[in-house]
């Protein structure tokens, strides 16, 4: 009797998921719709001044202010970061390259005021989270989609807009999620939510989109918190002057940026 | 002495309404300090507020930074020191800074390899922080750059030798009185410090090769309560890499002619080379870091006794956790030295009640009878402090 219930219910849900991706995907499978994603057109380089506000559950908040500049190749990216707020970090900075090639992990050095000397560090893993903020390293990059198996599982308004929800399995058994759901804005192809499950598959934490603009035909996320509701700590991260394909020198990510900072 | 302390005040003061006035951008921070020695009579070593301040001037082919700092101690009267004072002028493949700088190089954490351009503040052994251990040296310095290969010219034309703690401080195991120790060398162009490194910062690998002529910053005794400087020749070189998440370092240097004591009867010394050589691995997993060195300390063509062993074996441990949800940060560091087994063992904790006050509390206890640091085995230190950044 319970193997037919089962039976039944699982036909019912296969049914119910199946005309969900018809009627919400106008076609598209989970997959495309995270490759249109990750397919958004994104600049060459960019420059802005990053905020994070971390908030503990007791509602104390430390305020992080960088300098950021980016610049994108073909196989790879470079990042370099300073930070000017507050006080005691100021003249601290960070240099990373990152590879798109399998298994080559990110090249990283840090420049402390007080030492007076770049130093590399380990650049550890993905699931390192930046900064002691709510974000890993891997939820600020640009994960490819080829890495999880994607399912559309509902559909959802947010803020007005129709979003398609997008449930990815890593096929890695070893990721640091069990699964992730992102509420994608088929208009514009942008993640607008984001839920994370821990490896229990429990709710972990939640990235929320506050603001977005349209600069130089690019939508870029300038507003965002990610809050970890099982720690009840959050972070929201802003990003103002933004200066989009302004041509970037490679000379700008190099040890002596990091020394001097930019000129 | 009122005197004194008004000009200080005024100083400041007037450079301080500058940054209202310009350009110039002024930060820093304040600390008051307290320490205590873990005797019987729980004597105080230390009670210091100090005044940490930045200025500075950023053009787009220049720099300046004044960086003073005014310190009140217990047992000393109000002292103002220039940490550094220096101009940096930007060409396209070259920096040049002129002033008072502190010069750091090697990939060794709290030990000296290859990092001897500056001098040390050694008054409270090195149980302050790096920043305060290291002195500012009046020099020259040019950077030159190719790619990511970097040809750097270090020019000191004053010999500035370590500061040493008083015959009657706790950090003089002997109470020796050094005042004076570098009386002899006069500041004329042969007397001269020289260093050049060319290092290289890639994906794979950062390099550092150095050399010098370079005076001693420690003095050796040649009478009673007279010492001087030995002009040493350095070359060396450090590198990290990365290798399956951990990061790889290595350094090492060759000195050549400083003078070792023949015994402990006489003052006669004996010139000879010795080799200083660091090995490193450092590991990160999420907000946890754990370090460690292996030093080792040769003296070369070791043929006759002399008062220092011919090897000399240090290890260092760094293990620190940082907790961002709550502000804290923990940190212990280690270094044992395997010659008649001696060590300190510095445990910190740090607490962020906000963005620009911290608080900590620590101690630095010493273990063993002798050696680098079991000299101070009676000298075990609590201390806490609070510091607001601004």
């Amino acid at each position: 009797m319970n193997k037919r219930r089962l039976h039944n219910s699982l036909i019912v849900l296969f049914l119910t998921v199946s005309a969900v991706s018809m009627s919400a995907a106008s076609g598209y499978t989970g997959a495309q719709i995270m490759q249109q994603v990750y397919d958004r057109p994104t600049p060459q380089d960019q420059s802005g001044e990053l905020t994070m506000i971390l908030e503990n559950s007791r509602g104390d908040q430390r305020v992080r202010t960088i300098e950021q500049y980016i610049k994108e190749y073909d196989d790879s990216s470079m990042k370099i970061m300073f930070f000017t707020a507050p006080s005691d970090v100021r003249g601290t900075s960070f240099m990373n390259y990152s590879y798109d090639e399998e298994g080559r992990s990110d090249d990283q050095w840090i420049y402390l005021p007080a030492l007076k000397k770049v130093k590399r560090i380990s650049s550890g893993g993905s699931s390192d989270y930046f900064m002691g903020s709510d974000f890993t390293y891997d939820d600020m990059g640009q994960r490819t989609p080829g890495s999880d198996i994607h399912t559309i599982v509902g559909e959802e308004v947010l803020d007005g807009r129709k979003c398609i929800m997008v449930e990815s399995v890593s096929k890695d058994t070893d990721y640091m999620y069990s699964r992730t759901v992102t509420w994608v804005d088929p208009e514009s192809w942008t993640g607008l939510q984001k839920q994370f499950y821990d490896e229990d598959g429990d709710l972990l934490k939640q990235l929320t989109v506050i603001s977005t603009e349209e600069i130089n035909g690019y939508t870029m996320i300038t507003e965002s918190v990610m809050h970890t509701i099982q720690k009840d700590h959050r972070t929201m991260m802003s990003l103002d002057e933004l200066i989009l394909d302004a041509g970037l020198d490679d000379s700008l990510f190099t040890t002596r940026t990091m020394t001097r900072g930019v000129r | 002495m009122t005197v004194r302390k008004t000009l200080i005040v005024l100083l400041l003061i007037a450079t301080a309404s500058l940054s209202y006035a310009s350009d110039i951008f002024m930060f820093g921070e304040v600390t008051t300090e307290t320490g205590v020695i873990l005797t019987e009579e729980l004597s105080s070593s230390m009670l210091q507020n100090t005044f940490d301040l930045k200025f500075e001037y950023s053009g787009s082919d220049s720099y300046m930074l004044f960086n003073p700092v005014v310190s009140h101690s217990m047992d000393r009267e109000v002292s103002l020191d220039v940490r550094e004072l220096y101009a940096d002028i930007y060409f396209n493949r070259m920096d040049l800074r002129i002033g008072k700088q502190q010069i750091i190089w090697g990939k060794t954490d709290g030990l000296f390899i290859t990092d001897v351009v500056s001098p040390k503040d050694l008054r409270q052994f090195l149980l302050p922080d790096f920043k305060d251990v290291r002195m500012g040296v009046t020099a020259v310095r040019a950077d030159y750059y190719v790619d990511d290969i970097t040809f750097e010219a270090v020019w000191i034309p004053v010999f500035t030798p370590n500061r040493l703690p008083e015959a009657s401080s706790p950090w003089n195991a002997q109470s020796i009185d050094f005042s004076g120790s570098d009386q002899d060398i006069a500041a004329e162009l042969m007397n001269s410090e020289l260093f050049a490194r060319i290092s290289l910062y890639s994906s794979n690998l950062d390099l550092e090769v150095v050399g010098g002529m370079m005076w001693d910053d420690e003095p050796y005794p040649v009478g009673p309560e007279t010492f001087d400087h030995a002009r040493l020749g350095v070359l060396g070189g450090s590198l990290s890499t990365e290798v399956a998440g951990l990061i790889l370092r290595g350094e090492a240097a060759l000195y050549t002619g400083k003078p070792f004591r023949v015994s402990t009867v006489s003052l006669d010394h004996i010139e000879k080379d010795y080799l200083h050589a660091m090995v490193g691995i450092d590991y990160r997993s999420g907000t946890m870091m754990v370090s460690t060195q292996f030093i080792e300390k040769v003296i070369l063509d070791y043929d006759q006794p002399l008062v220092a062993d011919q090897w000399n074996h240090t290890m260092t441990l760094l293990v620190n956790r940082e907790i961002p949800s709550q502000h804290l940060d923990l940190k212990l560091f280690t270094y044992l030295e395997f010659d008649e087994f001696n060590a300190l063992i510095s445990p910190s904790v740090n607490y962020d009640l906000s963005d620009a006050i911290n608080m900590g509390i620590g101690a630095h206890l010493f273990y063993g009878e002798t050696g680098t640091f079991g000299q101070f085995d009676d000298q075990d230190l609590i201390h806490a402090e609070i510091t607001l950044s601004f």
